[in-house]
């Protein structure tokens, strides 16, 4: 983009300021640090010039927005026509509770839901399994039948407003259970708007809610994706998660570069089942990423992220529609960088998350409430939240102009930086054999358990700062005053009502619906159309979750620290 | 002969799978030079307990993150009662202020670790703990 002798002149003059100016200034004061570098390590010079972006090629690696290779976004008028989804991850107790939270967000102008499942219910057990005691409804609501379902879903349209469905394990059950409810509606399946997690690979490195062996997950993961690509065009059948991996202990870019590895088998294993790239490519390049704690490694990142991804879709596995290419964001702000000290701060720190979500020109973002370090959010805080998400795309007049950090040469060189990053890391995969091989060798958990430790390190070190909690800590943080509490009667409630559920369907029914997916699961045919049987005639979610368990057995957790 | 190594059982119970803080409380105790065991995610109070018999560990910590801590821990303790065994059992996670003293005076719990606790902090306790 700029001429060489240009650049010749360029050089010389920064040389001779680097000697005199900048010399001098160092003489008379230090830097502030030995040492200036990004959260994930990636050095951080001074300044930045024409000369660190030369080899830059605006058509190529930039582009005009919703053009190839969609670094400045992916549409061709981002927000200026349609603003970043805001849906919050909100669940707990019973389905109407969570109902009622839901509906109040939307009242308050929130554009999407996203749907928080308790910890049972994501691990496939009803509320009255053994297992499930003390947890029923703890961090989520409790889902176990489509009884439930329907309450959870009272009076909220399935085709006017998106959701996201925040389960993995068990999302084949909770999505049939979605299919059942707009099947009794009547809302044709094409019309269904939304998306699920579905990313099993994640929690078996990162998160921890898996139920069958690896390869068996894989196998349901993909029953889901290839039923609803050919079903439901308005559905994400997954959300490939970089978020998990940097909460679990990963800096942003090996978490990015790991989360691609793991995008990569997903879309290798959609291949083998005869699927051609354009018929699902677009569906399942959706991202869930966390924004934060890092200003401008987080928008480079997202970029750098974009750009790689479409050339990975085109140049890799060949992909001839331009929205095969095109990678949706959604972010999170994360809890890792919010503080149990002087919680309020949290909120200035969402703010920034926000922020560079607007700039880094994302499709949704979820914001954490300012009370994550002492229990799900109140109703205060998650409104809030929401509002500070408001604030950045109403007020801040970021979102009037499409990737408005192009072109700075700090930007575009630390971009650059970051994919180079993330090559070598989807390389290093590789060379372990892929991400399945990596995961069962224990070799991303081991990675991101050791990052998790330096990181820990270096906040005890200062070298990453928490305001208020290793800089400038007072004695004791302040406290909140009012901080959510599940109501204990949850579990009780709910497993009344499961067992008048049970009393109520046909028993045979059960046994039949459910003896078929069994077969289905032993011969090899897509699982779906079974598991919405089977939720259709009243089977329960750890009903189903368990005949597959009698197909496919339990995944043992492979304990690497 | 050398001071014995003090031995520590990390254990997560419950359905949480939130293992970071396990696993970095686990590797700060083994490089200050105790032996540690940590569990993997969901474990059972009776797996716990019989473990850090069978082990003779000095020191139980648990680490919770989904809200279950009260729970969870009464469960553990009485368990231990039960086993006749006096290990002090340490807690980390998301613990609200107005719990700690309950947890400590009412459960038994020795020590509790809410999040921006410093891993020199437990590794002193843990310590202190194992001399008692």
């Amino acid at each position: 983009m700029f001429d060489d002798k240009f650049l010749e002149e360029l050089k010389k003059r920064q040389e001779e300021w680097l000697e005199t100016r900048v010399k001098k200034a160092l003489s008379k004061a230090p830097e502030r640090k030995r040492e200036f570098k990004t959260f994930s390590g990636i050095p951080v010079k001074p300044f930045y010039t024409p000369n660190d972006v030369k080899d830059l090629d605006y058509f190529s690696d930039i582009a005009f927005p919703g053009e190839y290779p969609y670094t400045s976004g992916i549409y061709p008028l981002m927000y200026r026509s349609r603003l970043y989804t805001m849906r919050q991850y909100t669940g707990w107790g019973t389905a109407e509770e969570t109902n009622r939270r839901w509906k109040y967000l939307l009242a308050h102008g929130e554009t999407g839901l996203s749907a928080a499942f308790d910890l049972p219910t994501q691990l496939g057990y009803d509320p009255d399994h053994p297992l499930a005691k003390g947890e029923v409804g703890k961090v989520g609501c409790s889902i176990s039948n489509i009884s439930e379902y329907e309450l959870l879903y009272q009076d909220i349209s399935m085709d006017k407003i998106s959701v996201h469905l925040q389960v993995n394990a068990t999302a084949p059950f909770i999505v049939a259970m979605h299919i059942a409810e707009a099947d009794r509606r009547g809302v044709p399946r094409d019309r269904i708007w939304g998306a699920c997690q579905n990313e099993i690979l994640k929690e078996f490195v990162a998160r921890g809610t898996f139920i069958y062996p690896v390869e068996h997950s894989m196998r349901l993961a993909c029953d889901l994706m290839e039923f609803c690509v050919k079903q439901m065009p308005r559905w994400q059948p997954i959300t490939v998660c970089q978020y998990h991996i940097q909460e679990a202990g990963a800096d942003f870019v090996t978490a990015m570069g790991l989360s691609f590895a793991n995008a990569i088998s997903y879309v290798e294993a959609m291949l083998k089942r005869g699927l051609p790239i354009d018929s699902f490519a677009f569906n399942i390049s959706v991202w869930n990423c966390v924004c934060a704690p890092e200003f401008f490694e987080v928008i480079c990142g997202l970029r750098a992220a974009r750009r790689l991804w479409a050339r990975i879709m085109k140049d890799r596995f060949g992909a001839k529609n331009p929205r095969s290419c095109m990678m949706r964001i959604f972010v999170g702000s994360g809890g890792l960088h919010l503080t149990r000290a002087e919680p309020l701060n949290n909120i200035i720190r969402i703010t920034l998350s926000s922020l560079a979500a607007a700039l880094a020109g994302v499709q949704a973002q979820n914001m954490q409430c300012y009370d994550e370090a002492f229990a799900i959010p109140t109703e205060e805080s998650m409104r809030i939240a929401l509002r500070t998400m408001q604030i950045v795309a109403y007020e801040s007049g970021v979102t009037d102009v499409i990737d408005p950090l192009a072109g700075s040469y700090f930007v575009e060189s630390l971009t650059n930086e970051v994919e180079k990053k993330l090559k070598e890391i989807i390389q290093a995969v590789e060379d372990e054999g892929g991400a399945i091989e990596a995961i069962r060798k224990g070799w991303m958990q081991r990675l991101i358990a050791k990052q998790a430790y330096e990181q820990q390190k270096r906040i005890e070190e200062k070298d990453i700062i928490r305001i208020g909690e290793n800089l400038f800590a007072v004695e004791r943080g302040e406290r909140l005053e009012s901080v959510f509490k599940v109501s204990p009667e949850v579990e009780e409630q709910v497993i009344e009502r499961l067992e008048k559920f049970k009393a109520s369907r046909d028993k045979r029914q059960v046994e039949e619906t459910l003896a078929k997916l069994q077969r289905a699961a032993e011969t090899g045919e897509n699982t779906m159309p079974y598991i919405i049987d089977a939720v259709k005639a009243k089977a329960t979610l750890g009903e189903m979750c368990e005949r597959l368990v009698q197909v496919f057995g339990r995944a043992e957790e492979m304990v690497v620290w | 002969m050398g001071e014995k190594k003090i031995k520590v059982l990390i254990a997560k119970p419950g359905l949480d799978g939130h293992d970071r803080g396990a696993k970095v409380v686990a590797t700060a105790l083994k490089e200050a030079g105790m032996e540690v065991i940590y569990t993997g995610r969901f474990k059972k109070p009776d797996e716990i307990v019989s473990l850090a018999l069978k082990e003779k560990v000095d020191v139980i910590g648990l680490s919770i993150l989904s809200g279950t801590h009260m729970y969870w821990s009464k469960e553990i303790m009485r368990k231990l009662r039960e086993a006749g065994a006096d290990i002090p059992v340490i807690l980390g996670g998301i613990v609200l202020d107005d719990e700690t003293p309950v947890l400590k005076e009412e459960i038994g719990i020795a020590e509790v670790f809410p999040p921006g606790s410093k891993l020199q902090d437990i590794v002193k306790r843990v310590e202190e703990l194992a001399k008692r």
